[in-house]
């Protein structure tokens, strides 16, 4: 009897999957476009948040670039938009509040608050049917004081899964016909790492921000030695599975998305295992893996985990 | 592109061609029709976006595979961490209308990786130096996941990685 033929069987099989939905040209070209509105109101972000920090006076401005909006900004730009994004059940990490109780419970919180209007809410079906609903609140902030705090406030409520921020020409209308957004301004939570320090019950924050666009840097902060990855296209260079040191006494490994944990281990034996963690929204490919020791790093490997516990691959 | 305009010198052919493949692809890898569809179309824009870059690559389709299988195993991540949905259980005819069950639950069976590598090399036809490039894992590695994999399947199929 002939054994059957794997490429047979599996193009068999592969051919009796439903067609995929019709496309064309035009619609492949409206998502090009519908990215590159992404990316503009991503850059706008990016630049509203860097002069903040050029611009800003006082202090509070200057060492984190990714502070939500200084009053000068405000200024020279004109009234900034801000889309909060809402936190739906079913989301990792995103309370068991349906997206709409989560929409009311932001509106409620920001709603009395003198510097900022909600223009706008939104609940609507996730992209597709594996993703939750989608919610959002829109509001145009007109006066600045205070505004930072509330946005930190906001960042930190359970229901909120980020904001994202448009100037003037960033229109409700347009925020809302880019969609959320994985622009670098989601998520400001996204942008901090809790490090496990090897010997030390308190972990170390490092934090991750973008020097210039397309650069990545991160690290503890302030005093860390950045040493940018450049980011073009989605791409990092140096390629996965790089070891990077960012700073003394830390190692962080790149890895890809299949990568689970990885596990470290020092020359005398003891082990720590880190979780992933995104390193920014535009890598899809990537996720930063840090753990710390106390002492010197020399001589730690690592081993790269699958969630069942495979080692996928090792430091050479 | 250049400005606003977005051109399709090239791709158009490429679009044409490797769309569908690539869908089914990703679909037996990651166990879900709709999510594949939406990551391969997710990957053509880049693809597009880049074009005058990737048509220069040596495997432009190895490439919007591994960024579609990327996006779709991001997407993933931002849910609470599901299972991949069995492959007998994709949107498709009913489990008994399929030519071939036994065959869909074993691929079921493999773990991502060795699963992902079966189907660039089985279905997509990659050589393993291909696909190591591709995953940017050693070839040792590719061959040792398509090892794995084929023991798994040895009982049923007699192929060579």
């Amino acid at each position: 009897m002939t054994r059957p033929d794997l490429h047979e069987d599996l193009n068999e099989l592969a051919r009796r999957l439903p067609a995929p939905p019709p496309s064309s040209l035009d619609t492949l070209a409206a998502r090009v476009r519908q990215r590159r509105r992404r990316r503009a109101v991503g850059l706008v972000a990016a630049v509203v948040v860097v002069m903040a920090g050029v611009v800003g006076v006082g202090s509070q401005w200057l060492p984190q670039p990714r502070d939500p909006v200084a009053p000068e900004v405000v200024d020279a730009f004109g009234p900034v938009f801000a889309e909060i994004h809402a936190c739906p059940a079913g989301l990792l990490d995103c309370p068991d509040v349906p997206v709409d109780q989560a929409v009311e419970q932001i509106v409620s919180f920001v709603d009395d608050h003198p510097a900022v209007t909600v223009t706008d809410t939104r609940v609507a079906d996730g992209p597709d049917r594996e993703l939750p609903p989608e919610g959002a609140v829109v509001v145009r902030i007109h006066r600045t004081a205070s505004v930072d705090q509330l946005l930190r406030d906001l960042v930190a409520l359970p229901v909120v899964d980020g904001v994202t921020l448009g100037s003037a020409e960033q229109t409700p209308a347009a925020l809302r016909e880019a969609g959320p957004l994985d622009g670098p301004m989601r998520g400001q939570t996204l942008g901090r790492l809790t490090v496990p320090v090897h010997g030390r019950d308190t972990p170390q924050v490092h934090e991750i921000w973008e020097p210039t666009p397309g650069e990545i840097c991160y690290g503890p902060r302030p005093g860390s030695v950045c040493t940018p990855l450049t980011v073009r296209g989605g791409e990092v260079s140096g390629g996965n599975t790089s070891p990077h040191e960012e700073s003394p006494g830390c190692r962080s490994v790149v890895t890809g998305p299949d990568v689970d944990h990885v596990r470290m281990t020092a020359r005398d034996g003891t082990r720590l295992e880190v979780a992933s963690t995104p390193l920014h929204p535009e890598l899809t490919l990537l996720t930063l893996h840090v753990a710390c020791w106390t002492d010197s790093i020399s001589g730690v490997t690592y081993e790269l985990l699958a969630p069942d516990g495979a080692v996928i691959d090792e430091s050479p | 592109m250049v400005g606003g305009h977005i051109t399709a010198d090239g791709f158009e052919a490429f679009w044409s061609r490797e769309r569908d493949r690539l869908y089914r692809a990703l679909a037996l890898t990651v166990g879900d029709a709709g999510l594949a569809a939406e990551a391969v179309d997710e990957a053509m824009a880049r693809a597009w976006e880049r074009w005058d870059r990737i048509a220069g690559y040596e495997a432009p389709a190895g490439w919007v595979y591994r960024v579609a299988l990327n996006w779709a195993t991001a997407r993933r991540r931002k849910l609470t961490l599901r299972p991949t949905r069995p492959a007998h259980e994709l949107d498709r005819p009913m489990p008994d209308q399929l030519p071939d069950v036994d065959l869909a639950a074993q691929l079921d069976g493999l773990p991502h990786r060795q699963r992902t590598v079966v189907v660039l090399r089985f279905y997509l036809q990659f050589t393993p130096t291909e696909i190591a490039r591709l995953l940017d894992l050693p070839a040792g590695t590719v061959r040792s996941h398509l090892h794995r994999a084929l023991s798994r399947l040895r009982d049923r199929y007699e192929v060579t990685p």
